[in-house]
């Protein structure tokens, strides 16, 4: 993706592609960001010691990571970003976009969801009704970096003097 | 739009793929075709089998091949199978380099007028009425993928996710594919209702559509497509290399599992019904077919081979890759037919094995095709094509290298397209122009140096060439779009392009956080001085044992 994408959209777009794996995590399938999360939240929480520690190490660390993606994509926006011309190199296609595991999800979620929107008027529900996977995989990450970083603290707790 | 050889080539091509049910409407109902061809033929195309070369030789001398076979495929693929209940078709389908534009250039542009600016029946008006050029979809899209495509119909959906599970296992097992899935669609009466809102009455109780990305390289497709068919004709003579190592090839595999199932299918939707249609009278002309059918076929278009001394082409042998030692035969048991479309400038003297007596072969001058019912055949060391030489132009060639092979970002790399004379007479008027990065990377490069270069005289064994250098700001790959050659010879101008190359800049992570610094300050500074000022905040708090350490339960 970085390959076909980065020479329109500049050299953070492969830190914003991190972020944004980092950041939507389908709690179904993607055990593996769940477990950075989790060892991350772990980790973390041993270190505080305390699990009000353990709360805001965590809190801190996902909101620093959302922090970052919301200025990789300002500076894509701000140094890079070009429109009007868009050639995909010898030796990739679209296919090759479609079947990023990230864009893959994103279509299997939505697109019966849009097609649902054909038949009814736009009303926020139906709103909510598209958004609600995007939702949920926002706030995986935070969730279980939390509740790691808690069981974390409880494991290792600091002493008090 | 006028026709030419390039046209009659594809149009060939397509009705070859379209022949199946054409032939056996036409071998049910007792028509006869061609004088020399008897009912039992149409049948034995299917049942025994049958191969096609299609070549065609531009006025360049450049080659376009496409090798097909129909019939029954190799067991290998398992298609009587219960996996295979309710599925009514599985195409896999493999292209590289320009293959589709090329493809595009014969049929899409110009049957559609969309690149002249609409002077013919369809106008570009829609399009902005400034002239559309359908290759830049191909820009975006990308030319070079492998797919795999299934459809079941009438079975409930969870009847064929699973037998398309079996499929995608057998396909790994056998063939050792990998696939990454795309699309896996049901339509149903209730998706249509989600769409429109409307309860629609379908011919069909669902229908499921499977897309999967084969990730294996484009070689392993290729290949694949070449063992499933009947290895005792033509491919055995046949070096599978030149159909991917050429600069534009492709691949495509088209099984059904059960020819019945398919007729019945289609005469479900309505096709069987009104007699009046045509369609409806080729249907009801439909034998009782029934059993796999499977339709295989692989091409490439090839650089100029033929020059100013050439003065036979070996249709094997060079555009093929057989060996001069081994000798070529037809299909066992099946049909075999090789075709060559001759350019209007190629004045043919004779073409070899030779038997218009015993109707085995057929040249016909008007329309420059030459048929060889290589079934009449055995043993044969080549089919070959003579012809006056000086037919063709002088050999010039054009290439385009790149000086270093990669670079990081901020890095820059030296173009050089060279023009070759490698003919034995001059050309004149020569020009090459290679100024497509700039405009389509208006902000992530810089170029410096000519871009364009001419002489009036390019003499043999003379070399024209032109230099710039190119300074990528970003990482990635770079399409390079094709440079342009133009030339003159013998009062007619050729021209000649080179590949579209991808120039990659790779992701040193020193450079590019160095380079991410730089064009991001001065956010990255003032995040940076954020960071280091906690970070000089904490090391005080240490020193000052008011923060850090502490000490854990165990």
């Amino acid at each position: 993706m970085v390959a076909i994408f980065a020479p329109q959209f500049g050299n953070y777009l492969r830190p914003t592609v991190v972020f944004v794996n980092l950041l939507l995590v389908n709690p179904m399938s993607n055990f593996t960001m769940i477990a950075v999360w989790a060892g991350a939240g772990f980790v973390g929480g041993m270190m505080a010691g305390t699990k009000k520690g353990a709360f805001v190490v965590g809190l801190m660390t996902w909101l620093s990571s959302l922090v970052l993606l919301a200025l990789c994509v300002f500076l894509i926006f701000q140094t890079a970003l070009t429109f009007g011309s868009f050639i995909v190199p010898p030796g990739s296609s679209i296919v090759d976009i479609l079947s990023i595991p990230l864009i893959q999800g994103m279509i299997d979620q939505i697109l019966p969801l849009v097609s649902g929107i054909g038949s009814m008027s736009f009303d926020p529900a139906s709103l909510m009704l598209l958004l609600t996977p995007l939702l949920v995989w926002f706030f995986t990450p935070v969730i279980v970096v939390i509740v790691a970083a808690i069981v974390g603290a409880v494991v290792r707790p600091k002493e008090d003097f | 739009m006028k026709l030419n050889k390039k046209h009659a080539f594809v149009i060939i091509a397509l009705g070859f793929l379209l022949s199946v049910p054409v032939s056996v409407a036409a071998n049910s109902s007792g028509a006869v075709l061609a004088q020399d061809v008897n009912q039992d033929f149409f049948f034995n195309l299917i049942n025994n089998g049958a191969e096609v070369v299609f070549t065609a030789i531009d006025e360049q001398g450049a080659p376009s091949v496409v090798y097909g076979q129909l019939g029954v495929p190799s067991d290998d693929l398992l298609l009587g199978d219960p996996m295979y209940q309710g599925c009514v078709l599985m195409a896999l389908i493999a292209t590289h380099g320009e293959l589709l534009n090329y493809v595009l250039d014969l049929v899409g542009g110009d049957l559609f007028n969309f690149t002249d600016g609409g002077s013919g029946g369809f106008m570009a008006q829609q399009f902005g009425g400034g002239g559309f050029d359908p290759n830049s979809i191909f820009d975006m899209l990308g030319t070079d993928f492998s797919l795999l495509i299934n459809v079941f119909i009438n079975v409930d959906d969870t009847v064929a996710q699973t037998n398309m599970a079996a499929i995608r296992s057998h396909l790994h097992t056998g063939f050792n594919f990998d696939f990454s899935e795309l699309v896996n669609l049901r339509i149903d009466q209730d998706f249509i209702y989600s769409l429109t809102g409307e309860n629609v009455t379908l011919p069909f109780s669902g229908i499921n559509l499977f897309v999967y990305k084969v990730t294996n390289p484009f070689e392993d497709a290729v290949n694949s497509v070449l063992d499933v068919m009947d290895p005792s004709g033509f491919i055995s003579s046949i070096d599978r290399t030149v159909f991917t190592q050429a600069r534009a090839s492709g691949a495509g595999l088209l099984a059904i599992p059960d020819m019945g199932d398919l007729m019945d299918l289609i005469n479900d939707f309505g096709g069987g019904g009104n007699t009046t249609l045509p369609a409806s009278f080729l249907l009801s002309q439909m034998p009782d077919l029934q059993g796999p059918v499977a339709i295989a076929a692989a091409g490439y278009i090839g650089d100029q081979i033929l020059s100013t001394n050439s003065d036979e082409l070996n249709i094997f042998g060079d555009l093929l890759g057989k060996p001069s030692t081994s000798v070529v035969n037809g299909i066992s048991g099946g049909q075999s037919l090789v075709a060559a479309f001759l350019p209007d400038n190629m004045e043919l003297t004779g073409y070899s094995p030779e038997n218009e007596a015993s109707n085995y072969t057929y040249y016909d001058n008007n329309s420059r095709i030459v048929f060889w019912n290589a079934t009449a055949f055995e043993d044969q060391s080549d089919y070959t094509l003579s012809f006056t030489p000086g037919t063709f132009p002088p050999l010039v060639t054009i290439a385009r290298t790149f000086d270093p092979d990669t670079t990081i970002p901020g890095g820059s790399t030296e173009v050089t397209v060279s023009v070759y004379n490698q003919g034995t007479e001059p050309v004149q008027n020569v020009s090459v122009v290679d100024d497509m990065i700039q405009t389509n990377y208006p902000v992530s490069v810089e170029v410096t140096g000519d871009q364009t270069g001419s002489i009036a005289t390019l003499q043999p064994g003379e070399m024209l060439n032109i230099t710039y250098t190119v300074n990528f700001k970003y990482e990635g790959v770079y399409a390079f779009a094709p440079a342009q050659l133009s030339y003159d010879y013998n009062s007619t101008t050729f021209s000649k392009h080179t590949h579209t190359d991808g120039y990659t800049v790779t992701a040193d992570p020193i450079g590019l956080l160095q380079q991410m610094f730089w064009d991001g300050y001065p956010y990255t500074a003032i995040l940076g001085g954020g960071v280091a000022l906690g970070a000089i905040v904490n090391i005080a708090l240490m020193a000052r044992r008011r923060g850090g350490g502490g000490t854990y339960q165990v």
